[in-house]
């Protein structure tokens, strides 16, 4: 293995696996950084491991005490302080790499031919020894560790903070479970989640569905921070990428979605509305009186039961007493046998959603199986909320479309392990969801289809990718999951824990948490990265376009561009 | 060896560690330079012993002890003590080091000096040789020896170093090099040390 080129900047002076490596450092505290990404040469091993905390010694607390520039000459001053002040480093071992003899040594060709393959990173089991040379890592240990970047599968989400070589992301393997971005609020989050989903869309190994709450994805934006144009997906890829639109008429600025998505009646079940459940502050009867719903209305339960009304009474013929008209409530609940309150409770709840837009008794196109399609076939599909913003919208549309696509997965994957040569594998599927908390809170993670995908889907290629300014709100079961996960600065305690739950060195990365720059840096963490990394996020701009995709951008970028370039400006 | 360096005294006896010389008061003023925490040389089978003379000791007689007791000390009794008597006046030096084949070496030289010996005061140029070259690790000596007052003799010998710089330069390239030395034996010993310098600082203004 090739030296690192680096100046040493302090040698190990103590420490262990659990307690980290003490550094005593040798260069100017202010050269080094927490998070800074080391390496140490000892015997045949090179480590890698990650600054985490910076701390000021003294041989005696007297010397630190006192300013000796006060008390004595400049020259002596500066020279007890060197020798009696000094910095060290706790540095967290994560990687050691087998490297052989020196190169060039008689034993270093015998080793090669011994160990003709690259040799791989693994977690540290031993240490280095007393005095072994630290430095900072170069370009080359850090391509080492993280790889180099592809243009396709290995994706440059960053650089080092002091020396700013170049950390990527494989996607193949982000793709793998289920990630998480977070952040407190301006910290970067849609911002990266963007540029992570142009990388992956770029890279096509799986398809992405993207939950766009806020219509941030999908089409051009402006930066509300910057005032500069922001480009969307859509933009960016043309084709490969669908926008929708949720309800009839929706569209964005000048831009018109590829087709809309309406939900029939007849696709709402009862479990999609138990999913709303706290939404809907239902009662704990709903899920029986729901049952019988679908008993006795097969199909169209939810039609059916919104045409029924509540309260409506009519004379009885016989006795003249009033009595529940036929098109009631309580006259369906007396015959079915289902508690009248409740099943009125139910009715009068659910006037809530009767009259969303984009739900409706026959919907004009097949938005849901379009959506469907176009991920299987490997396309991009950015659902845009459009003016239906409100939690309840989300809560349901992304449940009710969520749950068409487990069953779709699923199905395709019972179909392949039956028949592997005449099924395709199923297509890896990637489902975004911003504000991910309302969706995977812990009241609702037993409801809700998202936690079991977290949990379990990756078995039929479905993962998340969720974002979130709070992933203290998020089910435990479901963090302990993620495998990547992205954080910007996070203050709340519980937050930064949340992020960390289930990693080791926990307790060393904590402080790096908080101390993140806002829209600037993010910490990178989890199975999906070799080891934990701060970083400077990569600026998602022009550049990055041009970067990814070439000079020639893929495909003009709207209609109206495609027309302009044509000569054809209105 | 430089010939012109002038001769302090010659060995009276002699230790390992450090030997004592014997001159007569008169020498003495024929010097005309302060004597504490000088650099001194005495040849030795083939080594150069190097040392840093630590402490000077008029001798009393009989003689003298009546002429104080009587309370005679009249300008021509005191001219008469010191030129016409032979009132011996004793030199501590503590060995620091030897050179031997042209090389300086910081630790004591195998064998001591012999009687009658003579002593001279290094030139500045042999002085300084000696300091650099060894780094001043031969500082160690004087500071853990509690016979004679270290302090003092390292802000002399310091003194001496500065003496050699040009007139109105400020602290030599040794100067750095000594404090380091300085600071590397004592910085386990806070109290010591910070003395130490506050005493040097006061010196090294004097220079200015
Ligand atoms: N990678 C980046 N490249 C360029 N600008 C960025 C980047 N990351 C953050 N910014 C800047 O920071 C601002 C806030 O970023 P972003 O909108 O992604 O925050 P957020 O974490 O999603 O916040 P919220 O939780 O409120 O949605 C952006 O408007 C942009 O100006
Ligand atoms: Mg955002």
């Amino acid at each position: 293995m090739e030296m690192n080129a680096n100046p040493a900047i302090g040698f190990v002076s103590g420490g262990g696996l659990e307690a980290n490596l003490q550094v005593r450092l040798q260069v100017p505290v202010g050269e080094v950084q927490e998070g800074a990404f080391v390496v140490t040469d000892s015997e045949q091993w090179r480590f890698y491991g990650l600054v985490t905390d910076i701390q000021l010694q003294a041989l005696d607390e007297r010397y630190a005490g006192e300013v000796s520039a006060g008390r004595y000459t400049p020259a002596l001053a500066k020279l007890l302080d060197k020798a009696t002040l000094f910095p060290t480093l706790a540095v967290m071992p994560a990687l050691m790499m087998e490297r052989g003899p020196e190169p060039g040594s008689p034993e270093y060709a015998a080793w090669r031919e011994m160990n003709p393959d690259k040799t791989n990173p693994m977690p540290v089991k031993t240490l280095p020894q007393h005095h072994s040379l630290v430095r900072l890592a170069d370009a080359a240990d850090i391509s080492t560790i993280f790889g180099e970047e592809d243009g396709k599968n290995v994706f440059r989400v960053g650089e080092t903070r002091e020396q700013g070589h170049a950390i990527c992301l494989r996607l193949d393997k982000f793709v793998q479970r289920s990630a998480g971005i977070f952040g407190t609020t301006g910290s970067g989050k849609s911002f990266l989640a963007r540029m992570i989903l142009a990388g992956l869309i770029h890279a096509g190994q799986a398809s992405t569905l993207i939950f766009d709450m806020h219509n941030e994805y999908g089409p051009d934006t402006t930066s509300s921070d910057t005032g500069k144009g922001v480009r969307g997906l859509k933009s960016g890829f043309d084709s490969k990428v669908r926008l929708v639109g949720l309800g009839a008429g929706t569209s964005f600025g000048a831009r018109q979605p590829d087709f809309t998505l309406q939900i029939a009646h007849a696709d709402i079940t009862p479990e999609d509305v138990l999913q709303l459940s706290q939404a809907l502050n239902l009662t704990d009867n709903a899920p029986v009186v729901l049952s019988y719903l679908e008993r006795d209305f097969p199909g169209d339960w939810f039609t059916k039961f919104m045409a029924m009304k509540v309260g409506a009474l009519v004379p009885d013929e016989e006795t003249g007493k009033r009595v529940p008209a036929d098109d009631s409530v309580a006259k369906w609940a007396q015959s079915a046998g289902v508690h009248e309150k409740s099943a009125e409770s139910l009715r009068t709840k659910l006037g809530r959603i009767e009259n969303r837009g984009y739900l409706v008794d026959k919907p004009a196109s097949s938005g849901l199986d379009d959506i469907i399609n176009n991920l299987e076939a490997g396309r991009h599909v950015v659902l845009s909320f459009g003016r239906f913003d409100s939690e309840l919208d989300y809560l349901l549309v992304t449940n009710l479309i969520t749950r068409k696509i487990r069953d779709r997965w699923e199905w395709r994957t019972n179909e392949f392990h039956k028949d592997r040569l005449k099924n395709p594998e199923p297509r890896p599927l990637v489902v975004v969801v911003e504000e991910a908390h309302k969706l995977l809170n812990r009241e609702m993670a037993s409801q809700t289809i998202f936690s079991t995908i977290a949990r379990e889907m990756r078995k039929y290629y479905v993962t998340l990718l969720i974002i979130d300014q709070r992933p203290s709100q998020i089910y435990d079961e479901v963090m302990s999951q993620l495998g990547t996960r992205i954080s910007g600065a996070l203050g709340d305690e519980d937050d930064i824990n949340a992020v960390l739950s289930g990693l080791p060195g926990r307790g060393s990365l904590r402080g790096m948490l908080a101390k993140l720059q806002p829209k600037e840096e993010v910490l990178m963490l989890g199975w999906g990265v070799p080891m934990p990394i701060p970083l400077r996020s990569r600026r998602y701009d022009d550049k990055f376009w041009q970067d990814l995709l070439g000079s020639r951008t893929e495909a003009p970028a709207s209609i109206a561009d495609h027309n302009s370039l044509l000569g054809y400006d209105e | 060896m430089p010939q012109e360096a002038p001769i302090v005294g010659h060995l009276l006896r002699a230790s390992a560690a450090g030997f004592t010389v014997g001159t007569r008061a008169e020498a003495l003023e024929a010097l005309n330079q302060p004597l504490l925490g000088c650099l001194c040389q005495v040849e030795a089978q083939g080594q150069t012993i190097y040392g840093l003379i630590a402490d000077i000791r008029v001798l009393d007689d009989g003689l003298v002890q009546q002429l104080v007791a009587e309370g005679r000390m009249g300008s021509e009794t005191l001219a008469d003590n010191r030129y016409n008597r032979n009132q011996p006046v004793e030199i501590s030096v503590i060995t620091l080091g030897f050179a031997q084949d042209g090389r300086m070496r910081p630790r004591l030289p195998g064998t001591p000096p012999l009687a009658l010996q003579a002593l001279r005061l290094c030139t500045p140029e042999e002085g300084l040789r000696f300091c650099e070259e060894n780094k001043f690790a031969y500082l160690r000596r004087i500071l853990n020896q509690t016979e004679y007052p270290a302090q003092e003799m390292i802000l002399a010998h310091a003194d001496q170093l500065q003496s050699w710089q040009p007139a109105g330069n400020k602290a030599g390239s040794w100067y750095p090099s000594l404090a380091e030395a300085l600071i590397r034996v004592l910085r386990n010993d806070y109290e010591r040390l910070s003395l130490l310098l506050d005493a040097l600082s006061a010196l090294e203004e004097s220079w200015k």
